[in-house]
């Protein structure tokens, strides 16, 4: 079913980020990566079983990788020296010696939890603007009554 | 009694149109178009519904009296420390001095979310209690706040029950700030100073910002 549903990007030889379904096999990670050397940003979602990130090794360019769930062999994370940026999960980061080993591993990636929303959105920006637009509106509005 | 509660009701619509907003900015066109267009009857609803002049109804008091600056300074504070725990939770170096273009951004939505949450939903609830006046515009932030992150297009898992907690405690302190300085510049600058401290340094915004 996963393997079907990642099969329809099998054309897409320039893909660059790709956010995995569940489920995702160790055996349909290694398949997909093999036909999509170009990738540079991986996110691994809860309830993906993989263990082993040695494969992710091939991607010459990858330069961001999130791990949401859980985290089994991190010592094959430790081998990937493009990243520059890895999100690790909440349970995972609590363990202050294996988060050390990484830092030390990986000095030039950017090491972050998969948790901690904190800032709005950036359309919401538009609300300011737009209260101007509606006073100019308001305003011509009463000064047409006026008148 | 009839103009307290055509306030609440005013005001509760806007704040679900709010949350209908953030829900929908997660989309993809055109769905996210659908939620700036809630954004714009927004602005229609709150130029149509202001009560007291349009400055004080965004902004409180203007200028700088005793209790404003001691309160700034509390707001400034409280901000920066909020940023550095934040930061050593996220296991980022604890003081950055890279800033990025994207801290203007992140400074920009947070002045804006305090302007409209702190600033001029709490300002339209006069006639009630002040406690309720905080509690009302804490719950609605964080009300927003969450609906950015219910949406069937985010796929990353995030913790809903603490980022509505800490944004509902947070928010209680900064409407606080509000109430007593009667100014919204002390929560203001103390959200502003930690979006600058805690994203402050990032290359590009997350990936929910957009």
């Amino acid at each position: 079913m996963v393997e079907d549903s990642l099969s329809v990007l099998d054309n897409l030889k320039d893909l660059r980020w790709i956010s995995f379904p569940f489920k995702l096999s160790q055996e349909n990670l290694k398949i997909f990566i093999k036909k999509h050397p170009e990738l540079e940003v991986v996110t691994l979602p809860s309830g993906a079983s993989i263990k082993d990130f040695n494969s992710l090794k091939e991607l010459k360019n990858l330069k961001a990788l999130a791990v949401i769930d859980t985290l089994a062999d991190y010592k094959t994370l430790l081998n990937l020296k493009q990243l520059q940026y890895l999100s690790v999960p909440m349970k995972f980061s609590k363990d202050n010696e294996k988060m050390e080993e990484l830092k030390k591993a990986l000095p030039n990636c950017k090491i972050v939890i998969s948790e901690g929303f904190c800032l709005g959105s950036g359309w919401f920006l538009l609300i300011i603007p737009f209260i101007g637009l509606m006073f100019v509106i308001f305003s011509f509005k009463f000064y047409g009554k006026q008148n | 009694m009839e103009n307290r509660i055509k306030s609440l009701w005013q005001t509760s619509v806007l704040v679900i149109l709010l949350c209908a907003f953030s829900f929908l900015s997660q989309f993809e066109f055109p769905y996210k178009l659908c939620g700036i267009l809630l954004l714009l009857i927004c602005a229609y609803l709150i130029v149509r519904n202001i009560r007291t002049d349009p400055i004080s109804s965004f902004f409180g008091k203007i200028g700088f009296s005793k209790r404003i600056i001691v309160t700034l300074i509390i707001g400034i504070f409280t901000g920066g420390a909020l940023a550095l725990f934040c930061r050593r939770q996220f296991y980022l170096t604890l003081f950055s001095f890279k800033f990025q273009w994207f801290a203007i951004t992140g400074a920009g939505i947070g002045a804006c979310e305090e302007i409209i949450f702190r600033g001029y939903i709490q300002s339209q609830l006069l006639s009630f209690p002040k406690i309720f006046r905080i509690i009302f515009a804490s719950l609605a932030h964080a009300s927003y706040k969450c609906c950015l992150f219910l949406s069937p297009a985010v796929l990353h898992p995030v913790n809903l029950s603490l980022l509505f907690t800490a944004t509902l405690i947070v928010g209680l302190f900064f409407g606080w700030l509000k109430e007593y300085s009667g100014s919204i510049l002390p929560p203001a600058f103390a959200h502003i100073i930690f979006d600058i401290c805690v994203y402050g340094d990032y290359m590009q915004a997350p990936w929910w910002v957009w």
